[in-house]
């Protein structure tokens, strides 16, 4: 059986560590996502979301209230799936149960649209009785662009181990 | 290691380095009472606690792992079980905290191992046996620490047992439970081991809680990622380790014999043991959980006469019932001295090292009584 030289025992060492890294990121971004429907949820018990009063608006006025309300649900929805399938692909390449590395290009989306959001925190809720929400809700966005940034950093990694590898065969 | 290494095994070893049958009983048993000397065993008996070379499970749940319950579990579990291979290990980018943990990795011939045989040259019987057992343990528990850390001694999922040479090499997934009091099942590779504990120092973190028996087991080769690794992974070929083990059993038991002049590490003895090497290697390669049966009748054979089994109790009556200025020489009271022993060299020389780990020292002035 081939003996691993230091150096090679030294790559398989660092790639064991970077597929942990994309697996623990991937329940990473998972957690993430229920993190998300745990803020809409205590938002809306809490008023932090406004309610809109369908009898004091006319008909058309009410129609359209109800589809961006669907609309948003929707939307959240979707970004929760997403997230969820973005977690679960990068916890199966960390385990090298796959070798697809296609999770990134929504992740690295999904990353960009957090970090455009994270200022609406403090621009959107200026109230005090904000403050704590917009604390909480801004240091779990942060981690997740570190998630994300961890992710991607070692998916790139682990995929330029595996090239080297194949060229000296 | 377990009851058939170091009871039954040690007898052969102690018998082909040239010790007779009785001398070889109370080698082999002494080697074995190092796994069963406890605290409270000793308190049942009256004799010191302080010579304790094991922890009951129940010592152990007891057992706050503040500084003082660490230093006392690191004193006996590196002194007898985990003995340390490198006291001056280095490793870049680390604290000194980490240091001190790392550095009581317990692998075989390091420098205590020759310190450990050296002690017992020219004592009792008793000291050759607890030099054994902590020799031998020093290859079935390498890459384990005898100190209560998560850092070093934490395993995960990433366990395979190696099935097979050459070729026909292939990895099997160990999976394990917490279920002691179902026995392992080698065939299905379902093993237990310690629950997984975030804090650094909990007790299920001493030793190689968290690889279970496994490294008990002389059959089994595994690889794995122990903590302290940085995702390197270590095959444990218990097989070859367990050879190596009985080899420099015997070369070691002949220099406490007088028959050699100096003990050396990495040396062993494979003139006596060579016209048994297959035996050997039938007895340590079989698939079984405890190989005392045919370690018992190999050991049988060499000397022509019956081992009997271990006995916990033997010699407590004699100890017992002997006078307070006697009782050092009864075997429980050599064993106890060997003990002691062995527990301060080591324990000094982890605090020579600058780790406060086993305790602190202080040279004794001894006084002229008036």
């Amino acid at each position: 059986m081939h003996e691993l030289c230091e150096t090679e025992i030294d790559t398989a060492a660092k790639k064991r560590k970077h597929l942990r890294h994309i697996s623990l990121s991937g329940t990473g971004i998972i957690l993430y996502a229920l993190w998300d429907i745990l803020k809409m949820v205590t938002s809306m018990m809490t008023g932090g979301v406004e309610e809109v009063d369908l009898d004091l608006l006319d008909e058309n006025e009410a129609m359209i209230a109800i589809l961006y309300s669907f609309l948003f649900w929707i939307i959240l929805a979707v970004l929760t799936v997403i997230h969820l399938i973005i977690g679960y692909k990068a916890i199966k390449f960390g385990k090298g149960l796959s070798h697809k590395s296609g999770f990134l290009i929504p992740a690295t989306i999904l990353g960009i649209i957090t970090l455009g959001g994270m200022p609406l925190y403090f621009l959107h809720h200026t109230g005090n009785e904000f403050i704590d929400y917009s604390v909480a809700a801004f240091i779990m966005d942060l981690i997740m662009l570190v998630i994300v940034f961890d992710m991607t950093v070692s998916t790139i990694r682990v995929l330029k181990i595996d090239k080297m590898s194949k060229e000296q065969g | 290691m377990q009851e058939d290494f170091h009871y039954y095994a040690t007898y052969c070893a102690s018998y082909l380095a040239g010790f007779s049958h009785e001398e070889s009983l109370d080698i082999c048993y002494s080697a074995q009472f190092v796994d069963m000397c406890s605290r409270t065993f000793l308190s049942r008996i009256k004799a010191p606690g302080l010579a304790a070379t094991t922890q009951l499970q129940m010592e152990m749940m007891d057992t706050v792992t503040d500084i003082l319950g660490i230093q006392n579990i690191t004193r006996i579990w590196a002194s007898f079980h985990f003995l340390p291979y490198d006291l001056y290990a280095t490793k870049p980018g680390t604290t000194k905290r980490f240091l001190n943990k790392y550095r009581l990795i317990c692998a075989p011939n390091g420098s205590l191992v020759a310190d450990t045989v050296k002690l017992s040259k020219n004592k009792t019987l008793q000291h050759a046996g607890i030099a054994m057992h902590v020799l031998a343990d020093t290859w079935a528990h390498s890459y384990f620490a005898g100190t209560p850390s998560l850092a070093m001694n934490n395993t995960d999922s990433d366990f395979y047992e190696v099935i097979g040479t050459g070729d026909e090499k292939s990895d099997r997934l160990i999976k394990f439970r917490h279920n002691p009091s179902v026995p392992d099942d080698p065939e299905k590779g379902l093993y237990t081991n310690t629950i997984y504990q975030s804090d650094e120092n909990s007790i299920m973190n001493l030793g190689h809680g968290r690889a279970g028996h496994l490294p008990d087991y002389s059959f089994i080769r595994y690889r794995y990622l122990p903590s302290w690794a940085d995702y390197r992974e270590i095959l444990k070929d218990n097989p070859h380790d367990y050879r190596m083990a009985f080899d420099q059993m015997v070369y070691a038991l002949r220099y406490l014999r007088g028959e050699l002049d100096d003990f050396v590490t990495d040396t062993y003895d494979t003139e006596k043991t060579g016209p048994y090497r297959e035996r050997i290697g039938a007895i340590i390669d079989k698939r079984q959980l405890l190989a005392s049966n045919d370690w018992k009748s190999f050991g049988e054979e060499l000397s022509g006469k019956e081992i009997v089994d271990f006995d916990l109790f033997r010699y407590q009556d004699e100890y017992v019932s002997a006078d307070k200025d006697k009782k050092g020489e009864t075997f429980l009271g050599k064993f106890i001295n060997g003990a002691l022993e062995q527990k301060g060299m080591v324990s000094k020389a982890i605090f020579d090292s600058g780790n406060i780990l086993a305790g602190f020292f202080a040279p004794v002035v001894m006084r002229e009584a008036k």
